[in-house]
């Protein structure tokens, strides 16, 4: 159940600039907080890692959006069997990490 | 994931990317916070001044199971902008010697017993009643302002009687009499913020990196803050006569002698007016030209012309000025330039080093009149500013008036409409306040040590939160254990004992700082409130409190002034109910908050002098507001930075840029003086052949009697010493470290050799701190007093250094 | 290596090109308290960092070796790559920076050097640098040492050191980049730029008075230091338990020069990104009204 506070940057040109914050303030999942320049503070709340990496996803696909930045990460489960709640990654986990192998250079 | 610990993270995560949004990571507010309840620690933080010095620094007082357990400094405050010094992080200590006062002391022959409360008060209420004028009440500019207050009306109000004057006499009473003389008003038109925006500062005679660190601070660390805008560090200019930490940071050292400070300001006057490079247009708008009378001077003098101005100072040049003050011809010029030169904000700064002067009244009016002259007043870093060594005594002693010949607001006892104006606000019947001037300070003690059946009609003082045991200049002749006279009955309030409550004949244990609600006032006209955080120990209770059961004593035992014309007592307080609390019983002290009740009642006596106060709950929100503090038509409060000038000061009369609207010609005009050098009442010769200073080192404060029980203190300064100069050392053949008897023509005193010591004097001259109470410099320091002020003058006598012969001269 | 890129499927270049934005990401957000998350299966790195590269408190610093227990990372991994790391903000300095796009930075996918990319991005992000493993024992010692030099925990400490010259010069030589005397090192300004030292900073007795009694006998008991952090939940990065009010730089005292108390992952470099403060020791709380609790009665 992932929350994030992120700060998008957002494209130098005006318009985009503006249609792309009408997009942005059209997903529920999103409350958009202040707008600086072009620095645009969000807090992102789904309720799994698969949507908050959908959204992030969706995010950094819009042609308005330039860069996404971490300000913030806050994401609970359940406790394991040892009583420990544990952290995960809203966009990837570290078993997806691309190892560059000799596999990978060959092909 | 319950609901509030996701809306608490969401809102978290919301400060976080706003504020990096925003480029606002170095803001505390903007930093995402947790709730302190989640933190494991029961401590408590809470705001007020700190004890220690003039400054006013706030402090944040952190309390945990009923002890003060840390103390940071209080980042909201404009004062000190969240620093302190090493005294002020180190304040909250101060309550825990192992040897607090916690019981009532009276003597009994060679010994002190313990006694009850109850018959502490009854004993001091009963040693008035024999003579009610023959006593006199000793205070202090470490009083809160309800404190003072309580001690003035009691005196003037109930007993009719004068005798009541503050340490403070010792401290800035010239200070006081500067302002008066100048402008018609006491205090200073500027404030701490011309420290953030002067160009030049100049120290006359004081030491600020080590007395004022934090106002210090303020100008040196300017470069790393860019405070004001201003990010040049201003050029710093320290006058003195021995070099100090100051002048270690300072740009220059410009070295005088003593006494130097008064020809320096007359030769920079006579370059500015010969060379016509004064303010013209500022001296023909908003000044007069004054001097003392021939005879029987007073703080009015009488009126000059502008060339007779000019015929006086004419003999002032800048070579006569260099012999008096040992200041090079250039300097003074250098010093004259600046002044003339309208582009640069200059601010003086000063204290003890033209307070504590024979001719203090003078050289004060004197560097007014150098700004004043060359017009460097009245904008953001031009100010003339006189500093206070006590938290309170601008707030306590100069504006509640705790002074022999004052009552508050600004008031006179000797004038019969300001008698008239007290009678009513105190419900008195009229003729109560006696109109005759008391006894200041030093004839206080004179008529003290002097026998009942002689001249002395002192017989009982009662002091309250100071030591004037150790303070006191020409301690043998002042206050002397050994030669206090038959029938005298000396009254101690303290929290420590002192070199005072061993001569006390009854000690009361006192409650302080945050042990007791309070109310200071520094230099800058900052009123500065606070609540009691803690229990005083044992049986220690508040000095208010004291003055005010033993007033409803003396009620008890029929004294009629203890009364208002009603036939109510004079600290008569009513609960919610109209019923009468009893706060002169201990137990129901607290039952309200009696320092605002009386804070509510003193305040009707400030908007006379135009330093309104607003009212007590304004202060409880605030770190403090700067007086005249005027309520603004949409309820608010607004404080005051800069007075007499127009937009800032609200009682300066539409149309005028500046206005000294309590100018003694009745014209708004203020005063430019000139006073003629007069040389120092003593001077070193063949058989006292050395100059003595004393003074003060940045780790203790006052008599050392709160801060010599601080470990990191006492570890960084463990005794007072005697700075010498090596070539004197070498000439008398002195070893660093050795003990020698430092002797006047009053007394002597044993302290260690400091060569190449913290500060520097120059050949000739010797430097004692006075805070050690074991080491008492002032058995030697001179009783000559500025004859307007009454101050003593402790930065100069003869002396000299005798070795010892005795074995342990070698230790 | 460059040719590798283009030779891939377009959508395997999204996904490494994904899991390399998300390897920077995890480097923010992971490895807090319980190390970075590894598999048995991946090669464990030895550490990037090596001593020359460490700032200069990391003396007594206690590394702890993964590569003992693992197989040897690949080649690839550890190859050198110092010459093209873009330079960090440290630690003083990321206050006062911008946050945003390196110079490196490539506004598309298309643009990325794969290999060599990856290759600069893991030297600081990598999550199998070696993380340190604070001694408990190292930590009682230094919180000790420490309390033994202030009156209570928030205070500035006391001078431990004899001083002949006064002036911040003297102080900044070592303490403004926290030099190594020796054995000794200089602890680090945990504070800006302030000119008088000695406005705080309680000296030694001076010299000639070295040997006067300065004990005092007092009742004082200072606030203690914290001995360990409340935590949000299980796992989440401790808050700090102390204000940070004249001790902004971290580093000062968690980047080594304290055994015990250095930061167990000091590749991160934003400490209060994750590390939150407390409302009421970094005075957010501003007056405590709620003693005032004695109303006002005039009589009249």
């Amino acid at each position: 159940m992932p929350v994030s506070g992120l700060v998008l940057s957002l494209s130098e040109d005006s318009q985009l600039r503006d249609d792309t914050c009408a997009l942005i303030e059209n997903e529920p999942r999103i409350t958009v907080g202040v707008c600086e320049h072009n620095r645009l503070a969000i807090v992102l709340d789904t309720q799994s890692k698969h949507e908050d990496q959908q959204v992030w996803d969706w995010l950094a696909s819009l042609a308005g959006v330039s860069m996404i930045q971490v300000a913030f990460v806050g994401f609970e489960s359940p406790p394991d069997r040892h009583g420990n709640a544990s952290l995960e990654c809203p966009v990837t986990r570290p078993t997806s990490l691309p190892r560059p192998s000799a596999d990978d250079t060959e092909r | 994931m319950d609901a509030d610990r996701r809306a608490f993270l969401k809102s978290s995560a919301m400060a976080a990317a706003s504020a990096a949004a925003l480029g606002q990571n170095q803001s505390a507010t903007a930093l995402p916070v947790v709730d302190g309840g989640t933190l494991d620690s029961s401590i408590r933080w809470n705001k007020a001044p700190c004890r220690f010095c003039g400054t006013g620094c706030h402090v944040q007082v952190g309390v945990e199971q009923g002890k003060v357990v840390a103390v940071a400094g209080d980042r909201h405050a404009e004062v000190n902008k969240g620093l302190l010094c090493v005294k002020g992080y180190h304040v909250g200590a101060i309550l825990y010697g192992n040897d607090r006062l916690t019981q009532p002391l009276l003597r009994q022959g060679d010994q002190h017993v313990e006694i009850t409360w109850e018959e502490a008060i009854d004993v001091v209420a009963r040693r008035i009643m024999r003579a009610p004028e023959k006593f006199a009440f000793y205070g202090s500019g470490q009083w809160t302002i309800p404190e003072g207050y309580a001690a003035q009306k009691f005196m003037k109000g109930g007993l009719g009687n004068n005798h009541i004057d503050p340490n403070a006499r010792l401290c800035m009473a010239s200070a006081v009499t500067g302002f008066i003389a100048t402008y018609g008003v006491d205090e200073p038109a500027g404030c701490y913020d011309d420290l953030d925006a002067c160009d030049v500062l100049i120290c006359w005679g004081n030491n600020p990196a080590e007395n004022h660190p934090v106002l210090f601070s303020r100008v040196i660390d300017r470069p790393a803050h860019g405070v004001g805008g201003r990010e040049k560090a201003a050029r710093v200019i320290d006058i003195g006569t021995r070099r100090t930490r100051t002048s270690e940071l300072a740009s220059e050292f410009v070295l005088m002698k003593p006494h130097g400070d008064v020809p320096l300001a007359l030769g920079i006057m006579h370059l500015l007016v010969v060379e016509n490079r004064y303010d013209a247009a500022f001296v023909q708008q908003h000044c007069n030209f004054r001097s003392p009378q021939e005879s029987n001077p007073t703080l009015q003098g009488e009126s000059i012309s502008f060339d007779e101005f000019q015929r006086r100072i004419a003999k002032y040049t800048p070579a006569h000025a260099s012999e008096l003050s040992g200041v090079p011809e250039d300097k003074i010029r250098e010093l004259a330039a600046l002044f003339a030169d309208r582009r640069l904000r200059i601010t003086s700064l000063w204290c003890m080093g033209m307070n504590q002067h024979t001719m203090g009244t003078a050289v004060n009016s004197l560097v007014h009149g150098v700004h004043l002259l060359s017009g460097h007043f009245g904008k953001p870093g031009d100010a003339p500013t006189s500093l206070t060594g006590q938290p309170s005594a601008c707030g306590t002693v100069r504006e509640v008036g705790t002074l022999a010949h004052a009552l508050p607001g600004g008031r006179l006892v000797a004038n019969p409409e300001h008698r008239t104006q007290c009678e009513q606000i105190w419900n008195l019947p009229a003729g109560r306040i006696n109109p005759t001037p008391g006894y200041d300070t030093v004839q206080m003690f004179k008529q003290f040590m002097a026998p009942n059946d002689g001249a002395g009609d002192v017989d009982t003082i009662f002091v309250q939160v100071t030591n004037p045991g150790q303070t006191l200049p020409n301690l043998n002749a002042l206050l002397n254990r050994d030669q206090v006279p038959k029938d005298k009955f000396l009254i101690v309030a303290d929290v420590y004992p002192t070199a005072t409550t061993r001569i006390a004949d009854l000690i009361l244990p006192a409650a302080m700082w945050v042990e007791k609600n309070g109310i200071f006032g520094n230099s800058e006209r900052r009123t500065q409130q606070w609540f009691k955080m803690v229990d005083p120990p044992g049986q220690a209770r508040d000095d208010c409190w004291m003055t005010i059961a033993i007033a409803h004593r003396l009620m008890e035992l029929g004294h009629e002034g203890m009364q208002d014309k009603d036939g109510r007592f004079i600290f008569h307080v009513e609960n919610e109910f109209g019923d009468e609390v009893p706060i002169w019983q201990w137990d129901h002290y607290y039952d309200l908050n009696v320092d605002k009740y009386l804070f509510e009642e003193y305040r009707q006596f400030t908007t006379l002098k135009h330093k309104n106060l607003a009212p007590y709950d304004e202060y409880v929100a605030a770190r403090g507001l700067r007086w005249p503090v005027v309520e603004q038509a949409d309820g608010s409060w607004r404080e005051t930075r800069f007075r007499f000038v127009a937009g800032e000061d609200p009682f300066v009369a539409n149309g005028k840029p500046v206005d000294f609207y309590h100018s003694t010609t009745q014209d708004g005009r203020a005063q430019i003086w000139f006073h003629d050098y007069q040389p120092p009442p003593e001077t070193p010769d063949d058989e006292y052949p050395l100059w003595l200073c004393t003074g003060r080192v940045l780790e203790h404060w006052h008599t050392g009697s709160m801060t010599s029980r601080i470990s990191q203190l006492k570890r960084a300064m463990p005794t007072a010493y005697v700075e010498v100069h090596p070539d004197d050392a070498d000439a008398m053949n002195l070893r660093q470290g050795e003990v020698v008897v430092i002797e006047s023509r009053r007394g002597a005193a044993e302290l260690p050799i400091w060569i190449n010591g913290r500060g520097a004097p120059p050949r000739g001259s010797i430097f004692v701190p006075f805070f050690d109470e074991t080491k008492l410099i002032n058995l030697v320091t001179l009783d000559a007093t500025d004859p307007f002020s009454k101050q003593p003058d402790f930065k100069k006598c003869a002396a000299r250094i005798r070795r010892k012969t005795s074995p342990e001269a070698t230790e | 290596m460059n040719r590798v890129g283009s030779h891939l499927p377009h959508r395997t270049v999204a996904v490494i090109a994904c899991g390399v934005i998300g390897l920077a990401i995890v480097g923010l957000i992971v490895g807090v308290n319980n190390g970075v998350p590894r598999h048995d299966d991946e090669p464990a790195a030895t550490a990037l960092l090596d001593e020359a590269t460490a700032d200069g408190l990391s003396s007594d610093v206690q590394r702890v070796d993964h590569a003992a227990n693992t197989p040897r990372p690949a080649s690839s991994l550890v190859a050198s790559h110092t010459e093209t790391v873009i330079p960090a903000a440290s630690y003083a300095e990321m206050r006062r920076l911008e946050t945003g796009p390196t110079s490196q930075w490539k506004p598309s996918l298309e643009q990325l050097h794969l290999e060599s990319d990856f290759q600069r991005c893991i030297t600081c992000h990598n999550p199998h640098t070696a993380e340190i493993t604070p001694n408990p024992t190292d930590k009682l010692r230094s919180l000790a040492t420490r309390a033994s030099r202030r009156a209570f925990n928030g205070a500035p400490p006391v001078i431990p050191h004899a001083i002949e010259q006064t002036n911040d010069a003297a102080c900044y030589a070592c303490h403004g980049h926290g030099a190594k005397i020796g054995e000794r090192v200089a602890n680090r300004m945990s504070h800006g730029f302030l000119v008088n030292c000695l406005q705080c900073h309680g000296a030694p007795p001076p010299t000639p008075f070295a040997d006067v009694n300065t004990a005092v006998s007092s009742s004082f008991v200072g606030l203690p230091a914290p001995v360990s952090a409340p935590r949000a939940f299980p796992d989440a990065p401790p808050v700090v338990p102390h204000s940070t009010w004249m001790r902004e730089q971290c580093l000062s005292c968690h980047g080594g020069a304290w055994p015990g108390l250095e930061v167990t992952h000091r590749w991160r470099a934003n400490c209060q990104q994750c590390h939150a403060l407390s409302a009421s020791s970094e005075q957010g709380v501003t007056v405590d009204s709620s003693i005032n609790r004695h109303s006002l009665a005039v009589g009249k």
